[in-house]
């Protein structure tokens, strides 16, 4: 089976006063599907830019990008997009959650943007307070929640309308760790029941999660490791 | 539709959290709303439905336009519109009025009565019926069969106590009895504000007249027939006609204009310019609101991104962010309604009714259904005008860059802040045009105000006559009339003097009359006409008008004595430039008229008679024992209470004929006041504009400076903290909004001579160049913006630098 993600010379370049600046080198890079995946390296290293070009937030870097063996770099922005609201779901550092809007509704607002109808919108919402155990919160906006909390509605944003892919930008960033590790065991569940994750992180024990560990630095992979879980 | 709920449900919810600047861009819409309101329901009825016939689209006034004449119309002559029904095919049929006042006697107290003749067919044209009894017939209008008359509702009502049984009653109109023929229904009130109609007839002689210009021609255009074909078709009627008859219609041509439009008359321009001009003052509140829309949605940056991440289109926010805005649009709508309706009562209540009568349509003027509408329509359109651009503009944010922990959410980007600069330069730019035009037009109000005052009107009584012809035919029984009334009213106490006169200035305009010149024959195609007046010989004295050459008319000047006649100044130095015009001699009518010489005796100052009319008109003056009018204006200046004193001038008046009606009864100022009160609303509410536009532009250039403050706070520590002192930061954000101002000075200036110029061709006393209003309005406008700068800018100066640097 080809796999879920493949990136061929990708590049990424800022021109700022005449001269360029790389962000991303020759990026070349497969990810099967049901692969759980970190990339790990020091700030400005390029990890975050990447999440965002094969979340396709990001249009414009250069070589051939395919998921689900579709050539998203021939895609134009309409096709991006569907492809995207279709298959990805994203998990941020900060919850980015919509403040004036309640747990319902965030969990409601991805569904909204793919027409789902609103009878199906509500049972889908409700199986994820159901499944992610926040029943009692769906009333409550985000500045009423904790941490770990708010970080558990993200996540159930992003798995609500069953994703192949879910990226995680530094997902425990702001936790403490007791609930930093409950997000980890949500993801490695979610993707033990067959989802693809990319995280990326600063944090060896959340790459411990993942089955393999890419390792970017000045934009480019400069290693790659299977990590402890995999090979045990 | 449940997304589109949603998106609703949620824009309420952000504008609810964001409660100031909701109210403040509610307000500010509510405000341009408002005034579009008000001033749309006074034009609507005024340009829109100033006459309501069926079909009325189709009904055109065929007017005369005299060699020279660009804006004003003329009507026509007898001859002229009998050879028009003949030969034109455009219109299923055409008819014509004359104005007729006349006295009703015999039903209490004598009364004038605005009365119009017309030809049988007039009502036919107008597809109009009868309430009761009928129209004219054919016949009627021959000489000897037309002691006919049409009552119209008001007057059925009024002096009549709505008798059923009217019809085929006689009444006694200028003391000849006719017969009541018919009563037309309420909405039938033609030309302006008739209370009846007799029939029009032409005799044999004046079948041939064509230098009288004395009927307003009306017709139907067929159907499917435009008015540009119609116009066509006149032209080659007149070019026909001026081949026919050289002598008398050379150089003239014939206008075919829309009913509605020529009712409207010349108040269309200033009410047109006040649509503009309440536009203007719309625009800046949308540019208000979308400045703070923009601020706003810099502070979403990051909830766009987030929706953009979970799969949200552009277009998905775009209509999220116009729903938002038109949710204020809606909010600015209800309050525009209520300051609307607020408007639309003051405006009301401060119109006199004697002013409100001659306005066409006056009485529909109401917030109704098309109002209503019309607000909801210009409220969502404004809300979506304001939004627009931060749609735009927030629906591109950089998703990844905003959604990276420490991006750059909640910065302005540059583009951002030169659309918020652009629409302050707007904002300025439009403010200023209304300032200018607001003080240009107060200025040519004032002027006129000015140019009266020079009459100490103060202490005059003015009130007027029609004597009928059934007593007073002949130009004897007339003057014997007015000799008798002024030697009664000379022996009022309190009366200081006393003075008939057929027009007085701001009073009820007549049409200028052509006159000859002995010596100077008319040149083919020359339009040579003046307004012709017969006043009593205290005339000029009364009126503090200056005799600039030779005498006043005197006693001596009886109808048996030699004719002579004073004329204007414009007049004499336009046929006797460099030279005195006295004994030289003018008479009334073309070259060939029968009409007798008279000699010129004096030359008086030119007298303003017509606010809406741009230029002095030239005027002819003859003491009225030579040429006494049916109707004249009764003129007394007192010593004392002008309304103490009336009861015994009407005694007077009736001791010369108990049945003499005397209407209009006004002190002086109060018709100057009344016949410049449509141009006071003009300035008055053009003030109004020019403060709400100032008020709107201060409000939106303080609000993007406080803006500016609050983004560079971290810049103004760190400037502070390398030494800045509070001046410099001061400088540095007063310079920046000067900047703006500048640049929109630079725009508006050029644009505002624009509305300098048209305006100076509507109004008297209004130049284009007028330096002085130009200064005031950009002082004016310098003041509030350097204002606006300022307090917000102070603020800069406050911040704590260490605060500042923690605060990033």
């Amino acid at each position: 089976m080809e796999p879920l993600i493949q990136l061929r010379n990708l590049e990424k370049v800022f021109e700022a006063g005449g001269s360029k600046f790389f962000v991303l080198r020759r990026i070349t890079l497969d990810i099967q599907r049901g692969e759980f995946v970190t990339f790990m390296g020091p700030s400005g290293a390029g990890k975050s830019t990447l999440l965002s070009i094969i979340g396709m937030l990001d249009g414009a870097w250069t070589g051939e990008f395919y998921f689900l063996e579709q050539p998203v770099h021939k895609l134009n922005v309409k096709k991006r997009n569907e492809l995207h609201k279709a298959n990805i779901g994203f998990v941020f550092q900060s919850y980015h959650l919509i403040d004036n809007l309640t747990v319902f509704e965030n969990l409601e607002i991805p569904l909204s943007y793919k027409n789902v109808p609103h009878k199906e919108r509500a049972s889908l919402v409700c199986d994820a307070l159901d499944r992610f155990n926040i029943v009692g919160k769906k009333d409550l906006f985000p500045n009423q929640l904790s941490g770990g909390q708010q970080q558990l509605v993200g996540v159930a944003r992003a798995v609500i309308q069953n994703p192949k892919l879910i990226l995680a930008d530094e997902p425990t960033g702001n936790l403490h760790s007791a609930q930093g590790e409950e997000i980890m065991l949500l993801f490695k569940k979610l993707n033990e029941g067959g989802t693809t994750i990319i995280q990326v992180t600063h944090s060896e024990k959340n790459a411990s999660y993942s089955d393999r560990v890419i390792q970017l630095k000045d934009g480019w992979i400069v290693s790659e490791s299977a990590t402890a879980a995999r090979v045990g | 539709m449940n997304t589109l709920w949603q998106d609703i449900r949620y824009g309420v919810r952000m504008l609810v959290k964001s409660r100031g600047v909701s109210l403040l861009a509610i307000l500010a819409l509510g405000l341009g709303v408002g005034a579009n309101t008000a001033t749309f329901s006074v034009s609507n009825t005024f340009l829109r439905k100033p006459v309501s016939f069926p079909e009325v689209e189709r009904l055109v006034m065929v007017v005369n336009r005299a060699p020279g004449q660009v804006q004003d119309w003329t009507s026509a002559s007898p001859a002229d519109f009998l050879d028009w029904k003949e030969q034109a095919h455009s219109f299923d049929s055409l008819t014509a009025y004359s104005w007729n006042d006349v006295n009703l006697t015999g039903a209490g107290e004598p009364v004038k009565l605005q009365g119009f003749r017309v030809t049988p067919n007039f009502f036919d044209v107008l597809s109009v019926h009868a309430m009761l009894g009928r129209g004219f017939i054919s016949g009627e209008d021959l000489p000897g069969q037309d002691a006919k008359v049409i009552l119209s509702h008001s007057l059925w009502t009024s002096q009549f106590a709505s008798d059923p049984q009217i019809v085929g009653k006689t009444v006694r109109l200028d003391g000849r009895p006719c017969t009541v023929v018919g009563v037309m229904n309420q909405e039938v009130n033609f030309p302006f504000n008739a209370q009846l109609w007799m029939p029009l007839t032409f005799s044999a002689q004046k079948r041939t007249v064509r230098n009288e210009h004395s009927v307003s021609p009306l017709a139907r255009l067929k159907s499917g027939v435009s008015l540009t074909r119609a116009q066509a078709e006149m032209n080659a009627i007149q070019q026909r006609l001026t081949s026919a008859f050289p002598a008398s219609e050379s150089g003239w041509s014939v206008m075919v204009q829309d009913l509605g439009e020529f009712v409207a008359g010349p108040g269309r321009a200033y009410t047109l310019l006040l649509l503009v001009a309440v536009g203007f003052v719309l625009l800046i509140a949308c540019a208000n609101v979308a400045n703070l829309l923009l601020a706003r949605s810099t502070s979403r940056q990051t909830e766009f991104a987030i929706r953009r991440a979970m799969g949200g289109t552009r277009w998905h926010l775009i209509r999220q962010l116009l729903i938002e805005s038109a949710l204020l649009g809606l909010g600015g709508g209800a309050v525009g309604l209520l300051l609307g309706a607020w408007g639309i009562s003051l405006i009301q209540a401060n119109m006199p009714p004697e002013v409100a009568r001659y306005i066409p349509g006056w009485n529909m003027v109401r917030l109704d259904r098309e109002v209503f509408l019309y607000t909801l329509g210009v409220a969502l359109l404004a809300g979506i005008v304001a939004g627009l651009v931060p749609a735009f503009q927030g629906s591109g944010t950089a998703i990844g860059e905003t959604l990276k922990e420490g991006g750059r959410s909640g910065t302005a980007s540059r583009s951002r802040t030169r659309l918020r600069n652009a629409f302050v330069v707007a904002e300025i730019s439009l403010s200023l045009m209304l300032l200018v035009g607001g003080v240009l037009i107060s200025k040519g109000v004032l002027s006129l105000f000015a140019l009266n005052f020079k009459f100490a009107p103060q202490s005059v009584l003015t009130m007027r006559v029609v004597l009928p012809d059934s007593k007073y035919a002949a130009p004897r029984q007339r003057s014997d009339f007015y000799d008798r009334l002024l030697d009664q009213l000379n022996h009022v106490q309190g009366v200081e003097s006393a003075a008939v006169a057929g027009l007085i200035p701001f009073g009820e305009t007549s049409d200028a009359e052509s006159f000859s010149v002995e010596g100077q024959p008319k040149q083919l195609g020359e339009f040579r006409n003046a307004l012709i007046d017969s006043v009593s010989p205290d005339y000029f004295r009364l009126l503090h008008v200056p005799v600039k050459e030779g005498r006043e008319f005197s006693d001596r000047d009886s109808a048996d004595a030699s004719r002579v006649v004073i004329i204007s100044e414009s007049l004499a130095r336009r046929y006797w430039p460099g030279r005195s015009p006295l004994g030289h001699h003018l008479k009334t009518g073309e070259d060939d008229s029968k009409n007798p010489w008279a000699v010129i005796i004096g030359v008086v100052a030119d007298v303003y008679y017509d606010p809406w009319q741009h230029d002095l008109p030239a005027a002819i003056y003859f003491p009225y024992r030579q040429q006494p009018h049916r109707g004249s204006y009764i003129a007394v200046r007192t010593s004392g209470d002008r309304r103490a004193i009336f009861p015994a001038i009407r005694q007077a008046i009736s001791r010369v004929d108990p049945d003499q009606p005397i209407y209009d009864v006004l002190p002086f100022d109060r018709v100057i006041s009344d016949q410049i009160l449509g141009l006071s609303y003009v300035a008055v509410l053009m003030g109004v504009l020019g403060f709400m536009g100032l008020v709107l532009s201060a409000v939106g250039v303080a609000g993007v400076m406080a803006y500016s403050v609050t983004q560079r706070t971290h810049e103004i520590g760190v400037r502070m903290a390398l030494g800045a002192q509070s001046r410099d930061v001061l400088r540095l954000f007063v310079t920046g909004g000067l900047a703006l101002m500048g640049i929109g000075i630079a725009i508006g200036l050029p644009a505002a001579y624009v509305l300098a110029r048209l305006l100076a061709s509507l109004l008297y006393g209004v130049q284009a160049t007028d330096l002085s209003s130009f200064t005031l309005g950009t002082l004016l406008l310098s003041i509030v913006v350097v204002l606006a700068c300022y307090i917000p800018a102070r603020r800069a100066t406050r911040v704590d630098p260490m605060h500042a640097l923690r605060y990033e």
